[in-house]
Formats: C-alpha cells, sequence, structure tokens
C-alpha cells in the first residue's frame, strides 16, 4: 500500500515512523481511543452503579483500582472516562478547527474590514487566558456534556482562525495563485486546492496539541463542578471530591489522574513528533 | 519622538481597542443568560416590585448601549454593584481575593523563572545528551500536568506524609508555599523548553563563536553574553504564562482551598452572583492584556530590532 503513495509522501511517512515522540504518543493516543470506543466491552463492571457495601476499598484483586464512595469501581470508571473525555475533545477540536478554517481562510482571503474586525475578535477572545474563556462560556451555557463541548470549542475557536489567517496570507499572494485566479478559478476552487493544503500542516500539529489541552479543560472544568455532570464517569469529576479521601483513600483521585496524565502527555508527544515531521524547518 | 516611545504609544493603543472588545462581552453575559436581566440580578426572594425597582436603578430599562456606557462608566472607577447574597459591594470582595490571586502568581512565577531557566540552560549547554533529554521529557511531564492533580499530590507528599506544610487555607506564609509550587512548577516546564530553544540558537551564532575563540572564559561568554541574549524571548514567554497562572489558579485555588480571585470566580458562578462573576473575569483579562501589553514594551527596550516593525 505504501508503494501507491508518492515519494515525498512516502518520505514523510517513513520520517514519521521513524520519529520516538510520534511512536510513543501514538501508542498512547490509540490505547487512550481503543479503551473510549471499547469500554463497554473492557469495563468489568457498570461505571454507574455501585454496591455500597463495597464503598471506598483500596485496590484489591476484586477491584484493581480500588472504589469510590457509592462503591463504584474506579477500573471501570476510569476506562470508561476515557470514552468522556474523547467525545468531549475530538468534537469540540473538530467544530473549532472546521470554524477556524472557514472563518481564519475567508478572512485572510477577503481582506478588508472583514479581515480587520475578525482579527480584532480573536484578539479580544484571545485575552481571556487558558481556561477562562472556557469557564466564562461554561458560566453562561451551565454544565453539562454538550455544554463543556461548546465551551471547550470556543475556547480553542480563535487559536485555529489565527492560524488558518496566517497560513492563507502567505499562500494568497504566491505566484500561482494568482495565476490560477488569473484563468478565472473560482474561489472556492482556489481555497479548496491551494489554500487549505498549503495550510494543513501546522493546523495538523495544532489540533493534536490543542486536544491535549482541551483534554486538560475539560477535565478542569468538571473538577470545578462546571463540566460534566455525575453520574456521566469523567475523570476531573472523579478527582473533584478527592479532597475529602485525601488521607483515607488516595486511590479516589489516584487513578483518574494517571490517566489524564497520560493521556494529555501521549498528545503533547504525537504534537511535537508530528512537528518536527511538517514543518522540519522548526526543528532545533 | 524617538522610535521607541512612539513604539511604546502605539502599543498602548493598541490595547485600547481589545479591552473594550473584552468589557463589552464581559458586559453582554448578563443579556446572553436565559432569562430577563433585572430578575438575575435581584435577590431570589425579590418582589416584582423590587425587581422592577432594580431594573430602573440599574438602567435595564435603556437601550443597551446606554447600559454599556453605564457598566463601563461604573468599572472605570472600580465599582461593580453589590454581590446579590453576600450584602458586600463587589469591590469589597474583589480586591483582597485579587490581591491574593497576584500574590500566588507572582510567588508562582519566581518559583517557574528560577527552575525553568536553570534547567533551560542546563540542556542547552550539552544538546542531545542523556541530560538534555531527561529535560525535554521533564518539561514536557510537567505541560501534560493537570494542575490540580500535581496539587493534590504535593499535598499528598508534604502534608500528608511529611506533616511538613498546611494542605489548604490561607494566613501565613506557610500556606502560600504549596500552591505556588503547584503553579510554578507547571510555568517552569514551559520556561525550561524556551529557555532551552533559544539558549541553544544564541550559543550556535556567531558572537559566541568569536568569543570562544578569542579565549574568554566559557562562563564569562555563557552566563554573561550568551544568557543575557538568550532570555530575551523568554521574557515573552513569561508574560504570556503569567495571565495563565492568573487564570490557572482557579484550579489551584480550589485544590487549596485559597482565597484567590479565581475559587471567588467560581463560587460566584454556582451562587449565580452574576456581578461577581462579571468583574472577576473582567478584571483577570484587563491584567492579562495589561501584561503583555507591558511585555511587548520591555521587549522593545531590551531588542532594539523590534521598534522598526
Amino acid at each position: 500500500m505504501l508503494m501507491e503513495l508518492d515519494p515525498s509522501t512516502r518520505r514523510t511517512l517513513r520520517r514519521a515512523l521513524r520519529n520516538r515522540n510520534i511512536r510513543v504518543g501514538g501508542v498512547i493516543v490509540a490505547a487512550f481511543v481503543l479503551m473510549g470506543l471499547l469500554a463497554p466491552f473492557i469495563a468489568p463492571y457498570d461505571p454507574t452503579k455501585g454496591n455500597l457495601r463495597d464503598s471506598l476499598l483500596p485496590p484489591c484483586p476484586k477491584y484493581p483500582f480500588g472504589t469510590d464512595f457509592a462503591g463504584r469501581d474506579i477500573l471501570s470508571r476510569v476506562i470508561w472516562g476515557a470514552r468522556t473525555s474523547l467525545i468531549v475533545s475530538t468534537v469540540s477540536v473538530f467544530i473549532a478547527v472546521v470554524a477556524g478554517i472557514l472563518v481564519g481562510g475567508l478572512s485572510a482571503y477577503v481582506g478588508g474590514w472583514i479581515d480587520e474586525v475578525v482579527t480584532r475578535i480573536v484578539d479580544v477572545m484571545l485575552s481571556f487566558p487558558d481556561i477562562l474563556l472556557a469557564l466564562f462560556v461554561a458560566a453562561i451555557v451551565g454544565p453539562g456534556l454538550e455544554n463543556v463541548i461548546v465551551a471547550v470549542a470556543l475556547y480553542n475557536f480563535p487559536q485555529f482562525v489565527r492560524i488558518m489567517r496566517g497560513s492563507a496570507l502567505q499562500v494568497k499572494e504566491m505566484e500561482y495563485v494568482e495565476a490560477a485566479r488569473a484563468i478565472g478559478e473560482s474561489n472556492a476552487s482556489i481555497f479548496a486546492r491551494y489554500l487549505l493544503p498549503n495550510s494543513l500542516a501546522p493546523i495538523v500539529v495544532h489540533a493534536t496539541l490543542r486536544t491535549a489541552a482541551s483534554i486538560l479543560t475539560a477535565a478542569g472544568l468538571s473538577f470545578l463542578g462546571l463540566g460534566v455532570q455525575p453520574p456521566i464517569p469523567e475523570w476531573g469529576q472523579m478527582m473533584s471530591d478527592a479532597r475529602t479521601y485525601l488521607v483515607t483513600a488516595p486511590h479516589v483521585w489516584v487513578f483518574p489522574g494517571i490517566a489524564l496524565f497520560i493521556t494529555v502527555l501521549g498528545f503533547n508527544l504525537l504534537g511535537d513528533g508530528l512537528n518536527d515531521v511538517l514543518n522540519p524547518k522548526m526543528e532545533v | 519622538m524617538s522610535d521607541l516611545a512612539r513604539y511604546v504609544i502605539r502599543r498602548i493603543i493598541l490595547a485600547i481597542p481589545t479591552l473594550l472588545g473584552v468589557s463589552v462581552i464581559v458586559f453582554l453575559m448578563i443579556h446572553m443568560l436565559p432569562g430577563d436581566p433585572a430578575q438575575l440580578l435581584a435577590p431570589p426572594e425579590a418582589t416584582i416590585q423590587e425587581v422592577e425597582m432594580i431594573r430602573r436603578r440599574l438602567g435595564l430599562d435603556k437601550p443597551l448601549w446606554e447600559q454599556y456606557i453605564i457598566f463601563m462608566g461604573n468599572a472605570l472607577k472600580g465599582e461593580f454593584g453589590k454581590s446579590l447574597f453576600t450584602g458586600h459591594t463587589v469591590s469589597e470582595l474583589l480586591w483582597p481575593a485579587y490581591l491574593n490571586t497576584l500574590t500566588l502568581s507572582v510567588l508562582a512565577m519566581g518559583f517557574g523563572l528560577v527552575i525553568g531557566v536553570l534547567m533551560g540552560i542546563y540542556a542547552a549547554l550539552r544538546p542531545n545528551t542523556v541530560r538534555d533529554q531527561a529535560v525535554t521529557s521533564l518539561s514536557l511531564f510537567g505541560i501534560s500536568m493537570p494542575v490540580f492533580w500535581l496539587g493534590l499530590i504535593l499535598i499528598e507528599i508534604f502534608s500528608v506524609w511529611l506533616r511538613l506544610l498546611p494542605s489548604g487555607g490561607s494566613g501565613t506564609p506557610k500556606h502560600l508555599i504549596l500552591p505556588s509550587l503547584t503553579l510554578g512548577l507547571v510555568g517552569a516546564a514551559y520556561v525550561g523548553r524556551a529557555t532551552r530553544a533559544s539558549m541553544l540558537e544564541v550559543l550556535s551564532q556567531e558572537y559566541v563563536r568569536t568569543a570562544r575563540a578569542y579565549g574568554l572564559p566559557d562562563r564569562l561568554v555563557i552566563y554573561v553574553y550568551a544568557l543575557r541574549n538568550a532570555l530575551i524571548p523568554v521574557v515573552t514567554v513569561a508574560g504570556l504564562i503569567f495571565g495563565y497562572m492568573m487564570a490557572g489558579a482557579v484550579l489551584t485555588e480550589t485544590v487549596f482551598s485559597f482565597p484567590g480571585l479565581g475559587r471567588l470566580i467560581v463560587n460566584a458562578i454556582f451562587a449565580r452572583d452574576y456581578p461577581i462573576v462579571q468583574a472577576g473575569i473582567l478584571v483577570v483579562a484587563t491584567t492579562f492584556v495589561a501584561i503583555n501589553t507591558a511585555v511587548d514594551i520591555l521587549y522593545a527596550f531590551i531588542n532594539p530590532r523590534i521598534r522598526l516593525g
């Protein structure tokens, strides 16, 4: 199958497979995705039903990660938590990428006052540092799975507008784009055939890194109680009552934390690796 | 007028529309919420007459732009109205919490800069060796670390096991150590990355090689000539991180029950005490814009090339 690809793609692919960050990050991300997809089949217990007689048990053969205050199996909840994180992060980043490509690309391509307005709005959105924008949106729309997706998508949106706009501005001035316009190629076709493919590398890299940030932010919102609500298993939310069990049952917050940390690490490794391979000039 | 003065003025003017935009969004919050703003801003037990009184007193019956001007006029005087439930004015609650978060962030920044710069130099001096890889991995760990989880781990170690530091609360300097270390370690990861990259770049430059070729002592070249230039981009990163710390403090403050701005905002969101939410978010965003403006100006002072841009 590799033979059917053109030589430069094959070279990039080979470089990617040799890159250690991509390999380690890729394995972690794949494990995370599989865990999320297969949660119903691999989780030993129902993540929402507990046995109160087994409340707050430390790790044991029956419950490898122990149980929480309601006697629910923490291993099962960690596995199902992957599914929640997977849904929230991929859907929100996907929405932000698509919206960012459209708004950023159009803004750069059309230029003029529209571009000016878009740039200003993006600047304003970026003035809410990090989790603050998501927190602000969450304060308006309220908690819940869908609302967290909206909050995290909005928090990612300005980043992708900025990237798409930046790279579209560069490509727009290229001679072959001028030539395409001169021979009467439609705007939509120029957008799809030149602007988009040239912006793809930075967007792919950034989307991977933003998935890491989004998983952290969504978990943070849930940790604060403003995100995904019980009984849906979510890592941040599982840790939110940790303070109560700090001394008596640290396993309650240790395991979801490990899962969250490794998952975010995986996406960051993958993103860094993709950056090395796709944007070789950035390499130090 | 000098280039520098012109740049400073232009940079400050550039921040104004951004801040206006931020204030518009924060102002509109109360109108984006489902429901009648006057009802939202009234205590839950208010009668219809009282709600109408609030509507008139806050000017909520006036056109939107007029309401915004009233809101802005008050905000510029530092007045954000009264908390809906606590009986305090918003500023009475806001400023002490702001001061706490600021103290926390400054301390965290101190930790972050010292640890990060040292890590970055340490790695850059021996690129692509085991120690460089160790530092690079450590920074990546720091960037991937959920700050609230790190806080819980530090509490487990220093409060539960070693019984050295309090696990939460405020009042004494001891209470500041764990929260600022938590925030600072995450910051150190970013500072370390930035320092390493910039140090590597500077060390490969001609003047450094020339200085070395002249036989100047290595220490002098690295810690005086190279470091001075390598730290210039780190300043920009540090400015951004400081803003992230003020926002990220929300999570840290929750873990340590620290009475800062982040916790004030989150508690106000739960209580639907919207004047506090508005004021809190406006203050954090304004601080962030102000810091970034200040950093850009500082950058122009230390790096003359930027002024011409």
